[in-house]
């Protein structure tokens, strides 16, 4: 069921209560005061009735030893006198009924709760003329003893008046149900629109449409939700963003892991089988088996890369304060034959100071960044390491005069695989990894690397690291 | 003559496809980037191309589109192993797709398949006075039919397919009888004895010491 139903329908509930029971109250409250006026009335006239008769009796000398005899003069009497005449009532005796002009002779037994100090009265419904009656008694006295006096007053107009309210009643309340009931759904819808483009918002979003959003109108409650849910929305999106990002990520690392990997492989089997199933030229065997040497080199320097990569972070680096100085030396010594080898001209200078870091991790990132820098460097050109202590740390700078990154490729150098001039990254046996590793390890240090280049001219890396305390 | 193009940018891999296919017969050009290669392929004119995907510059799928119009076979070679690149490589019209790390000898066949499908090999092959004819495998010699068995037919396309090489026994056993070679080179020689007898081809199909057989032709 529709939420604007349910509002409806408890609303016409409560509604219809309310009517029901405040009708009630008021048709109930005005016939009582009816019937107490009425009943007032039937007491009074009673009493005056009473009084007349008793003057009367007195003024006959009526007493109940003469009763049968005087009587029948009582009686004359009072047929005769208007005021008796207008009033219907009835006068009994200790032997029966002296006078009557009611139409109905019914007998309520009323009598018998009334004494010669005491009145009663009843209501009832008349047998006879299908009447609701007031039906009273009280006493007449007589010098010698009582007579008893009853009247009876139609009061049926009040009943009738409270059954007419009823069905007015009846008629009122099927009107407040249709219409209020209209009216209710009219506006519940209205006021339940909100939440049902807030429903129809999430369905979206759960259909995948993750750029959905909700309209926010006002500030109610609905619309704080509405806000709410717009907020959540967004977060959703940005995790699914950042999800499929890494998702993406994951598979172009596998993509280009495969590719490295199935090179080399081809190359290998490819060569190893002509040279089983063919007798070769000298000439052609050594190119083949050059191939294999070399593929088979490279597939060792891709696992040997990926290990690194894999390794460093699962293991617990041995994070020590550790000398500049020495690890300035250290490197130098570990990358000036191969630089002097190049013909290029190496320095490698560092400012006293302490590192917070672990010294083989920080051997390999200088080592690496350094072994880029002699790949790019032509002959005769010079290579220089300097170090730097900052106020907060310490700094190492790596400068070439080579052949420089261009500007669009040096956001994606430090990705796994990312290679600028893939087959001179080729020749010299990389596989793209370098960088990547460098950045992770600088990431475990929690430092900072910066790359700035400009082609033809050289470029400079700086490595920022924590630390920085006098050694 | 059947005139192959070779894109790829891995050297050592396009130098192995140079001389496999030299070896097999075919003519190779080779080429290590998308630019060049449709400009290759537009200015001469080739019996086949065989396409690596990760190409510097243009890669493989976008050169694909630009060869379609060219109604040159196509096949990729590829380290892209997913269905979805399949899917993709055959869609944009390439006539088949083969994935890296793949044997010469694979290679060899399905490149024999697409050209037989757009009739660009000879049926018959004509070798002396002997005739093979590849669609209804039927051995003539001087106008004679021969009697081949299927193992000796096929040693003799492979013969055919590796002309003037010498082939190692195990070779022969392993693409012939399709089994890796056990150490029992008596099937290969005795095989190799009844085909020289049928065909006539003592002389043609000459013993190499230490090696196993080659098929020689003189043209």
């Amino acid at each position: 069921m529709k939420f604007a139903f349910k509002v409806t329908l408890s609303a016409l509930t409560v509604m219809i209560l309310a009517v029901s029971i405040g009708s009630y109250a008021l048709i109930t409250l005005s016939f009582r005061t009816s019937l107490e006026r009425e009943t007032k009335v039937a007491q009074e006239e009673l009493k005056m009735l009473r009084g007349s008769y008793e003057a009367l009796c007195g003024a006959r000398g009526v007493t109940i030893e003469n009763l049968d005899a005087s009587s029948r003069g009582v009686n004359r009497a009072a047929q005769e006198s208007p005021y008796f005449r207008d009033h219907q009532f009835r006068v009994t005796g200790p032997r029966g009924v002296i006078y009557s002009n009611l139409p109905s002779q019914s007998d309520s037994g009323l009598l018998e709760l009334t004494g010669p100090q005491t009145s009663a009265y009843v209501i009832r419904c008349d047998a006879d003329t299908d009447q609701i009656q007031i039906h009273c008694a009280g006493p007449v006295l007589l010098p010698d003893g009582v007579l008893y006096m009853e009247t009876a007053r139609d009061i049926s107009s009040i009943y009738a008046a409270r059954e007419t309210h009823y069905t007015l009643y009846r008629w009122v309340l099927l009107a407040v149900a249709f219409l209020g009931g209209g009216l209710l759904l009219i506006i519940s819808t209205l006021l339940t629109r909100p939440i049902k483009s807030l429903e129809k918002g999430a369905q979206r979003i759960a259909q995948g449409d993750y750029s959905s959003r909700v309209p926010v109108e006002g500030s109610d409650e609905v619309s704080l939700l509405a806000e709410s849910f717009n907020h959540m929305a967004e977060t959703v999106e940005k995790n699914i963003e950042a999800l499929e990002e890494a998702a993406q990520h994951q598979e172009d690392f596998t993509a280009s892991f495969v590719h490295e990997l199935k090179t080399p492989l081809t190359s290998i089997i490819g060569y190893a089988d002509i040279l089983r199933s063919q007798e070769l030229p000298e000439e052609l065997r050594l190119k083949a088996a050059g191939y294999i040497f070399s593929e088979g080199k490279r597939l060792e320097n891709l696992s040997l890369s990926l290990m690194t990569l894999l390794v460093v972070g699962h293991t617990d680096e041995d994070m020590a304060e550790i000398s500049a100085q020495r690890l300035c030396e250290t490197v130098r010594r570990a990358t000036q034959p191969s630089l002097a080898a190049h013909d290029l001209r190496f320095s490698a200078q560092a400012e006293d100071g302490a590192i917070l870091g672990d010294m083989s991790l920080l051997e390999t990132l200088l080592i690496n960044l350094l072994d880029n820098a002699r790949k790019a460097s032509p002959p005769g050109s010079t290579v220089t390491l300097t170090g730097q202590r900052l106020p907060k740390g310490y700094r190492f700078t790596v400068e070439d005069q080579g052949r420089g990154i261009p500007e669009q490729d040096l956001k994606f150098i430090t990705e796994p695989f990312y290679m600028v001039d893939k087959s001179r990254s080729r020749a010299e046996g990389g596989a793209g990894l370098g960088l990547s590793l460098c950045r992770r390890i600088v990431e475990l240090h929690h430092g900072a690397m910066t790359f700035e280049s400009r082609e033809g001219e050289g470029t400079r890396v700086q490595v920022t690291l924590g630390g920085g305390a006098h050694a | 003559m059947i005139r192959i193009l070779i894109v790829e940018d891995e050297k050592p891999i396009a130098d192995l496809l140079d001389m496999s296919l030299t070896a097999a017969g075919y003519v190779c050009d080779c080429i290590n980037n998308g630019t060049d290669a449709a400009d290759a392929a537009a200015s001469r004119r080739y019996d086949l191309i065989l396409l690596d995907v990760m190409l510097p510059g243009i890669d493989g799928f976008e050169l694909m589109e630009y060869l379609a119009p060219l109604e040159i076979p196509v096949i990729f070679i590829t380290a892209k192993n997913s269905v979805k690149d399949r899917v993709k490589g055959l869609k944009l019209g390439a006539d088949d797709y083969i994935v890296k790390p793949f044997e010469i000898a694979e290679l060899l066949a399905r490149m024999e398949t697409v050209l037989r499908r757009y009739h660009k090999t000879d049926t018959k092959i004509v070798l002396g006075d002997v005739t093979v004819d590849t669609q209804s495998r039927v051995v003539t010699r001087g106008g004679q039919p021969v009697n081949l068995t299927a193992k000796e037919y096929a040693l003799l396309l492979f013969f055919l397919q590796n002309k003037n090489i010498a082939l190692f026994r195990e070779t022969i056993y392993e693409r012939v009888w399709e089994n890796d070679y056990m150490g029992d080179s008596r099937t290969v020689d005795l095989h190799v004895q009844r085909l020289r007898k049928k065909l006539g081809w003592e002389e043609r199909i000459t013993a190499v010491y230490k090696v196993g057989y080659r098929l020689e032709v003189n043209e």
